[in-house]
């Protein structure tokens, strides 16, 4: 029952696809292109940008992240603890 | 795991050390004295948790301590801060998805950035924090982390040499333009 749901899912973004195909690339700009189609389609190239951007940085980060917790900090946090207990 | 209760102090601290020494990184770019500066905040978390408020977000908590620890070492001039992204290389290891180089350029652009903008946006961009948590580990206003997060955003586009789409023309596709990110491919 998901594939039947994916499938209309599908024949309806091709249809929207096909209604708003962009413009070949290698043919002359139409001039009566609107401006606001352009400034949603920018709108549109920004978020994809940001999106991409959002993901790189978290996985430069997760690198970090990532690295093994060196023992001295366990050894420190053990130490911390037995002295307390002491106290 | 252990015989210790499963929300003990210590396993807060031990399971809040990795998001701190990449935190402390990400500062100071320099993965020798951000172990310092981990170091130093567990020991004075360890020793004022007293002062923490239970039911708080322990992890905003250390953050606002390791924060303020870098910057009165920074004032003291006890740090040199090192933007190049060499610091990338003593890491143990790096990720497979993005090749080493690519990490470079990222970590290079992010290196760039006004340290503030650098802040706000690992905060909220990288570890997750809400807007308001960044504004009070920061010590400002939830309106200053934000635009900080939208400047620095804006910033690190233009250092990877992706300028603002409507300099492409009207031809240009999203495609294209994420063809020219450095981040994909470039070196291999």
């Amino acid at each position: 029952m998901s594939a039947a749901k994916k499938d209309v899912k599908m024949s309806a973004g091709s249809g929207a696809m096909t209604a708003t195909a962009p413009p070949d690339p290698k043919s002359k700009p139409e001039a009566a292109k609107s401006a606001a189609a352009e400034s949603q389609s920018n709108t549109r190239l920004e978020a994809d940008l940001q999106a991409h951007l959002g993901r790189t940085l978290k996985a430069v980060y997760q690198v970090l992240v990532d690295e093994p917790v060196p023992e001295k900090f366990l050894k420190l946090l053990d130490e911390l603890e037995r002295e307390e207990s002491k106290s | 795991l252990t015989d210790r209760p499963p929300d003990s102090l210590r396993d807060a601290f031990v399971g809040a050390i990795p998001h701190l020494r990449a935190f402390a990184i990400s500062l100071c770019r320099d993965v020798q004295l951000a172990d310092d500066l981990v170091q130093e905040t567990l020991v004075k978390a360890w020793q004022k948790h007293g002062s923490f408020a239970a039911g708080t977000n322990l992890k905003a908590w250390l953050f606002t301590i390791l924060r303020n620890t870098y910057f009165s070492e920074l004032r003291k001039n006890h740090l040199v801060v090192d933007s190049n992204g060499e610091y990338l290389e003593r890491l143990s290891h790096h990720p497979e998805q993005l090749g080493h180089l690519d990490l470079q350029d990222f970590s290079a652009a992010l290196g760039k950035l006004e340290p503030a903008q650098r802040e706000a946006l690992i905060l909220v961009g990288a570890e997750g924090f809400s807007y308001e948590e960044a504004a009070q580990i920061c010590g400002c206003a939830v309106g200053t982390i934000k635009s900080r997060v939208n400047r620095g955003r804006q910033r690190l586009a233009e250092l990877l040499q992706v300028s603002a789409p409507k300099e492409f023309g009207p031809d240009a596709t999203s495609e294209s333009i994420l063809a020219r990110l450095p981040l994909a491919n470039r070196h291999r």
